[in-house]
């Protein structure tokens, strides 16, 4: 959803280039200040309004150019109210200044010396505060101390895994979780409780209620009692007005301290793991197998415009499977063929060839294909499932069919083909489902090739 | 000011002093009224005029339906759907959920820790006690997944390995308009997009030549009513509403010629009709023009696509063997199967059917085995048939009412006969086919059928498990409609992935 026009969010990214300006101005406002009063010179004093309004209406601006960028919605709502507020006070305060210095307003309390240079002051400390947070929104609150000389623990780089049972339970399946939902509180600087889980120590350690978690026994677990009580409990854990852990972030964690004992160092593989909870871990370390076929198939390139008009001028229906993949199911609806013009059949399928890549599953059912046809899904190495039901096609078609590595369905009902088709089928390697319902294979003759072949494949007559 | 006057003008003197007077009327109309609502619409659209408008970006891909929603969310399983939907509330405890333990508890009164002060309905609720009264239809295990199904169901009983059984199904309303909408459209009151419209809407069609959602109801079922908007688009563009296929001679309703008149020139007619229509749709812009086009295009295509879908006449008899006689007989709950199958082949996206009749305050027993008759063989063969064909790989079947029935029997219990009243809190659906486990049985509920005890599957839940299949994340499919987001789960709904395949 695109609610905040692109022109305004166009806008909103000049307000990091925009600040510097109110900085210089009302920074050197308070220097010529500053300056002309220990040179005892007044002339230079001079230029103090036109500063202070150059610096009050550049701070305007970037007051509504950085509102503009905020609707972009990138950034933590707490920070960014903070670095809001401030903005304005520093922008408001600095058009006082400003009609102060040029006396446009008479506020005589301000006009004395000290009162003065310390409405200055306050702007700078303004502008300090404002500029750091709005530099913790851009750069993240650890930014600016991150590479600070001292007491800082180097953070440990973590290692992706590709299968569950590499995963270290503590490292990439808890820590996460504690990071994300315990970690604002209990942190090393900010140690509610006393409790802090910026380290393993840490964590042994405990906070002020004792140890955070016996090991294998999640019932005695302070850490989960406090998470499992009551929402409106005083004791309730992440407090009102943060989200709570999710069930299957509880019962991971129970599961380490349970079945894992605690153990920091333990693998996922090591030990036993009820389907559950391996589930709710796959999903975790988005290694779900849904999102891991589709990735893995990306990388299909786009195909041309003109060869998708093509084949829908010709007849075909496409539809993308997944948006932006490049991933098809085509369709030859039923009857588009007939006998009319069955000599099209060769050049309608021929149309299919530049797309090979991106098809994955394709229907020309009822129309016309005969065996010498079936040579053309050379090279359609994703399709995986195909439907060429109701076509005159025999054995002799399904040994001119090139090898298809990911098919997985393939449905002949109302053809041709008989029991020697199904001596072919391993050059379907991924086949799990036939459709043979109207054909000459008899139920005989799958029986007799599954004991012969040890076959997998499901067969549906 | 517009081009009315170079295409409209008529050579008739008489009507072009009328159409002068129009001229004026309009011209006053168009700038008293007219520069408020310019002014208004600039204010309202001044989003739009500012942003470069993203749909345009790739203007040729939507040929193939790239929609501009981003839709499919991920890989599907699912390309079309058949939702038998068995209205009334059909007994989960006469037919799948079996309940031995009930008939040594005969005509007890219902412990009130199993009802916990449940609401019920009126018709139940002043009943002094809440005898328990036990299927007297008998069940027994089929299949190699050993499901339990009742008699009353002999056909089915053949399929239970290409079943999905859900026991724990539950939902909010316990009567039975709302608890229909609320399947239907994700809200128990009215005005919501059905589940076939929100796919209709997020999908698009697979077939220019026949509505994308079509629906069937069965005409020897009788009962409570139903009303077409459980059909309905709701607030989704008109194009997306579900059609409604009748038994007898017009299967659609106005889609034949009228007497005397052979349609000859229809297609002038449309095509002048378009213009009309586009220059409307040029000075106000209102979405609904589009719709009303494509709807006209859609029952033109429609007048030979209808009869040659509905055709029956290439069915050979073993397949009306297999449905049962009825399927001879149009609109009959085995016809509409039959047709749906059909509509199915020819890629129709959703396919809704109806069968009233499964409301039994009285006479629970003699009921469920009235219904079953009509529909078993039906459902069963439907889940033949659509294997057999292949179809079974991409296309979804789901069986199921707006809720159960209770335990208890509302009415007078006899040792034969007996009533069951609605009961939201537990009931059976099952669904068979593309994307979920067959021979599968997910969710318990307790001995009495009454309380859900393992693995709850709210209606919501439902609703999102099916979008799933679709390909569709449930968070991510919503409409905007007076400023508020809509979904068709609201803000519920979590995918069952336990009965995934």
């Amino acid at each position: 959803m695109n609610e905040v026009s692109d022109i305004v969010l166009f806008f909103g990214r000049f307000h990091p280039l925009v600040v510097h300006l109110p900085i210089g101005f009302l920074f050197f406002a308070f220097i010529l200040e500053v300056y002309g009063r220990w040179q005892k010179d007044d002339k230079i004093k001079l230029a103090i309004p036109l500063s202070l309004f150059l610096g009050a209406i550049s701070a305007l601006v970037a007051c509504v150019l950085g509102y503009m960028l905020s609707l972009s919605g990138d950034y933590d709502q707490g920070a960014l109210d903070t670095h809001f507020w401030f903005g304005i006070a520093t922008t408001v305060i600095a058009f006082g200044a400003w009609l102060i210095s040029s006396r446009k307003l008479k506020v005589e309390v301000l006009e004395k010396g000290k009162a003065y240079i310390a409405t200055l002051a306050l702007i700078v400390v303004l502008l300090s505060i404002t500029g750091h947070y709005g530099g913790n929104l851009t750069h993240g609150s650890d930014y600016l101390t991150a590479y600070l000389p001292f007491g800082k623990e180097q953070k440990e780089k973590l290692v992706a895994v590709t299968s569950i049972e590499e995963a270290q339970v503590f490292n990439h399946l808890v820590n996460p979780i504690l990071q994300d939902k315990c970690a604002s509180c209990h942190n090393a600087s900010k140690k509610k409780g006393q409790l802090s889980f910026a380290s393993k120590e840490a964590i042994l350690k405990g906070g002020k209620s004792g140890a955070a978690f016996v090991a294998g026994d999640a019932g005695a677990s302070e850490m989960i009692r406090r998470v499992l009580l009551d929402t409106h409990h005083d004791e309730f854990m992440p407090p009102e007005g943060k989200t709570p852990l999710t069930k299957e972030e509880i019962a991971i964690i129970e599961y380490w301290v349970n079945t894992g004992q605690g153990d920091f160092e333990i693998k996922f593989g090591n030990i036993e793991s009820s389907e559950e909870i391996k589930l709710a871990a796959t999903e975790m370390l988005g290694l779900d197998a849904s999102t891991k076929e589709s990735m893995a198939l990306a990388n299909v390139p786009s195909p041309s415009e003109t060869d998708i008009k093509t084949l829908i001028d010709a007849g075909f229906k496409i539809r993308e499977l997944v948006a932006d993949s490049n991933l098809f199911d085509v369709i030859l609806p039923a009857g588009t063929i007939n006998q009319e013009n069955i000599t099209d059949v060769k050049i309608k399928l021929e149309l299919l060839k530049p797309l090979k890549k991106n098809i994955i599953w394709l229907s020309v059912g009822d129309n016309n294909i005969s065996d010498n046809d079936l040579s053309i899904f050379d090279g359609f190495e994703n399709l995986q499932l195909l439907k060429l039901e109701k076509n005159p096609i025999t054995d002799k078609g399904i040994s001119l069919c090139p090898e298809l590595k990911k098919l997985t369905a393939l449905n002949l009902f109302g053809t041709k083909v008989s029991k020697s088709s199904l001596e072919l089928l391993n050059k379907f390697p991924k086949l799990e489902k036939l459709y043979v319902w109207n054909t000459n294979i008899t139920k005989e003759d799958v029986q007799a090739y599954r004991t012969q072949n040890n076959s997998e494949v499901t067969v549906n007559l | 000011m517009c081009d009315h006057h170079d295409k409209l003008r008529s050579n008739n003197k008489d009507l072009q002093k009328v159409e002068k007077m129009f001229d004026r009327r309009e011209f006053l109309t168009k700038t008293s009224l007219g520069l408020g609502a310019i002014a208004l619409g600039g204010l309202l659209n001044a989003d739009k005029a500012w942003s470069n408008v993203k749909n345009n970006v790739k203007p040729d891909l939507e040929m193939f339906s790239r929609n501009g929603l981003g839709l499919p969310h991920h890989m599907p399983k699912a390309k079309r759907a058949i939702y038998l939907f068995q209205s009334g509330g059909p007994s989960q405890l006469e037919l799948f959920d079996y309940k031995p333990k009930l008939k040594d508890l005969f005509g007890q009164d219902l412990p009130e820790s199993v009802r916990q002060g449940q609401r019920l309905t009126g018709m139940s609720a002043d009943q002094t006690t809440f005898p328990i009264a036990a299927s007297t239809i008998e069940f027994k295990q089929y299949g190699e997944s050993r499901a339990w199904v009742s008699d009353a169901m002999p056909y089915l009983s053949e399929v239970v390995d290409d079943i999905c059984f859900i026991k724990s199904m539950q939902t909010d309303a316990i009567n039975h308009d709302p608890a229909i909408t609320f399947f239907q459209t994700g809200s128990q009151q009215p005005g919501r997009p059905s589940i076939g419209s929100w796919l209709s809407y997020g999908l698009g069609s697979d077939n220019d030549n026949l509505p994308t959602f079509i629906s069937l109801v069965s005409k020897n079922g009788g009962g409570q009513p139903l009303y077409s908007r459980l059909w309905g688009n709701g607030f989704l563009p008109t194009e997306h509403q579900g059609v409604q296929f009748r038994s007898g001679k017009d299967p659609v309703l106005y889609l034949s010629d009228p007497e005397n008149y052979d349609g000859h020139d229809r297609r002038n007619m449309l095509d002048y009709l378009g213009k009309l229509n586009s220059i409307q749709n040029d000075s106000y812009g209102d979405p609904e023009i589009n719709a009303r086009m494509s709807q006209y295009e859609m029952a033109f295509r429609m007048q030979t696509s209808v009869p040659e879908v509905t055709d029956m006449s290439d069915e050979p008899d073993y397949i009306f063997e297999m449905y049962g006689e009825d399927s001879r007989d149009p609109g009959t709950y085995a016809a509409n199967c039959l047709l749906g199958r059909k509509l199915l082949e020819k890629d129709v996206k959703f396919v809704q059917l109806y069968h009233q009749g499964w409301d039994q305050h009285l006479g629970c027993p003699g009921g469920v085995k009235m219904n079953s008759k009509k529909t078993d063989q039906a459902n069963a063969a439907l889940i033949k048939d659509l294997k057999q064909r292949g179809m079974f790989e991409d296309t979804l079947i789901i069986w199921g009412g707006e809720f159960g029935r209770t335990v208890y029997s509302q009415g007078k219990l006899t040792a034969s006969d007996y009533g069951r009243d609605h009961h939201p809190k537990a009931f059976t659906m099952f669904m068979a086919g593309a994307g979920v486990k067959p021979g599968f049985t997910y969710g318990e509920t307790d001995d009495f059928s009454y309380n859900v005890v393992k693995d709850p599957v709210h209606t919501h839940d439902f609703q999102a498990t099916l979008l799933h299949l679709f390909g569709i994340d449930h968070e991510r499919l919503i409409y905007k409609h007076q400023g508020r987001r809509f979904r068709l789960t609201d803000v519920h709904g979590h995918v069952v992935k336990d009965i995934l395949s």
